[in-house]
């Protein structure tokens, strides 16, 4: 069978294409998506600009299948449970589809690149990310992992560990200046240096950090992690100095939060997969 | 008004359905409907959301307004959310992808899932849903509900010309504490499931869903204490906080919740 389609008319085709019958029943069916879970007949006519007598028509066919039922008290309906048998490929407990709409609710608060990281072995490396558009911190070094120590970002993920575990980290990955060619920001650091970062970080629950480099980057990570402290990931929000400036962070401090708190509450009833720390190189 | 919005529905269901996104063509196809007529439900589904063209082709996908409409329903299960860090814990402890199914009428419905650590796992999409009498899960809810239930399944059963397994094999998974169902890839090896059980019987099961335990000899696998612990104590949570283990059908009789 080949599996090369005709191409379909395009969804501007005009009325002729349109249905409008199966349109009202799909409207009805979309004012479940939200917040209110159960809905009346009127109510749902007024919300759909629609008469009482439509809304009726559409419940009794979405009803008929199984798409919404009766609540317990009767009067009004809810979502059905045929829903749950549109298959989604949604995986709850990755945590790339966990923390998507977070990061794509902190790139439209900030018009800035946003980024998801993980720890793979003794790294950190960027798992999802939304970038900003013209000058903005770049996601193009895609892949790269970044040890643990280096950069703050990684130093707020290495936060999340336990103190015996950063200490073999540390101990494995030294000299820490290994690495400074490849990252400057962190270049030179001692272990009490990381130490320090890593208290910061502890006792904010936050890192905020400006690249002292000129015509650098701010950034504000966030970590999510589980009941037990472990660490999920942590969410960063990137922007150049000129727009995105610690008074501008500052001010986005509890919006950001808004926008995390609900992921942060969810993470930390799902725990973390566990990290491992690999021996020395 | 139904017919045109019913093959809507029925589309949708077929591209939920496909392992592959769908064209007008294959869609009248499977349906028996002309691919112009198919085309006009898909425009109505794109129109709304509820499908989407796979990377700007003339074939569709499921749209983000069915994810929506998932995570609406899920959002009323506050049993996914309670039971969460159980599945994950069991999951890390026997390598397999870890399931929780919960009752619906005469049937039970997959609704949340951790992940195995293990090389191979295999996962059955949320949502799939098998009569009670099919299944590790199933049959650890069957075994443990109120005996009235139980009859109330048999009887359902009949009516669609179909058994419901016998009192003996029932009797079995009681002494035991879980069910076991054989892998079709490897048939010597069996994955289990324990019931979840409220006040009333079971409400719920959770499956740990690869082959962990030898078929025949299931009970001897040493990580099952351990197994069953991490369950026993959310069964214990189940019957302190039986609010969080309510679902949003529950005021519905299972007869009248058919499914295909």
């Amino acid at each position: 069978m080949s599996t090369k389609a005709k191409p379909a008319a395009p969804p501007s085709a005009g009325p002729r294409y349109r249905n409008q019958a199966a349109q009202r029943v799909l409207a009805v069916l979309s004012a479940f998506a939200g917040p209110e879970r159960n809905l009346g007949v009127t109510e749902l006519a007024r919300r759909l600009g629609t008469n009482k007598n439509m809304v009726h028509r559409a419940l009794a066919t979405l009803a008929g299948d199984g798409y919404v039922t009766r609540d317990a008290s009767g009067a009004r309906y809810q979502l059905g449970y045929r829903v749950l048998m549109l298959a989604g490929d949604e995986d709850e407990f990755d945590i790339r589809a966990l923390c998507r709409p977070a990061l794509e609710d902190l790139h439209a608060l900030t018009g800035e690149s946003v980024f998801l990281s993980i720890v793979v072995g003794r790294a950190r490396v960027n798992v999802d990310w939304i970038e900003a558009r013209g000058r903005r911190v770049s996601a193009s070094q895609r892949g790269r992992s970044v040890p643990l120590h280096c950069t703050k970002m990684s130093r707020a993920l290495l936060a999340c560990l336990d103190d015996r575990e950063i200490a073999d980290y540390l101990a494995s990955a030294a000299p820490l200046t290994r690495y400074d060619a490849i990252f400057p920001e962190t270049a030179g650091a001692s272990a009490q240096d990381v130490w320090d970062d890593i208290a910061a970080v502890r006792r904010e629950g936050l890192m905020m950090w400006r690249n002292p480099q000129q015509y650098g980057a701010n950034y504000i990570a966030f970590p999510l992690r589980d009941e037990a402290g472990r660490p999920h990931a942590l969410i960063t929000v990137g922007g150049p100095l000129e727009r995105f400036g610690s008074e501008r962070i500052t001010a986005l401090v509890a919006p950001m939060r808004a926008i995390l708190d609900p992921l942060q509450q969810r993470c930390r009833h799902i725990p973390a997969a566990p990290v491992i720390i690999e021996g020395g190189p | 008004m139904s017919a045109s919005a019913g093959r809507a529905l029925r589309i949708l269901e077929t591209i939920g359905a496909a392992e592959r996104p769908l064209g007008p063509t294959e869609i009248g196809r499977v349906l028996g409907l002309s691919p112009a007529t198919a085309f006009r439900g898909l425009d109505a589904l794109e129109r709304a959301g509820y499908v989407s063209r796979f990377q700007s082709s003339a074939r569709f996908v499921l749209g983000k307004n069915v994810a929506a409409l998932r995570q609406s329903l899920f959002i009323r299960f506050p049993i996914r959310d309670v039971c969460a860090p159980y599945l994950r814990q069991l999951a890390f402890a026997s390598g397999e992808t870890v399931s929780l199914a919960v009752r619906l009428g005469w049937y039970g419905v997959r609704i949340a899932a951790a992940p195995g650590t293990n090389e191979v796992t295999s996962s059955p999409p949320l949502g799939a849903v098998r009569p009670l009498g099919e299944g590790c899960a199933g049959h650890a809810i069957l075994a443990f509900l109120a005996p009235d239930a139980a009859e109330g399944y048999a009887a359902w059963m009949r009516r669609r010309g179909g058994r419901a397994p016998g009192g003996p094999a029932l009797a079995e998974i009681r002494k035991a504490g879980f069910a076991a169902e054989a892998t079709p890839f490897a048939r010597e090896r069996a994955a289990l499931a324990f019931p979840l059980r409220a006040a009333e019987g079971a409400i719920a099961a959770v499956a740990i869903e690869g082959p962990v335990v030898e078929l025949a000899r299931p009970a001897v696998h040493e990580s099952l204490p351990h197994w069953r612990g991490i369950v026993q104590s959310l069964e214990r949570l189940a019957q302190a906080r039986p609010a969080l283990f309510a679902g949003p059908f529950d005021h519905l009789d299972p007869d009248d919740i058919v499914l295909p």
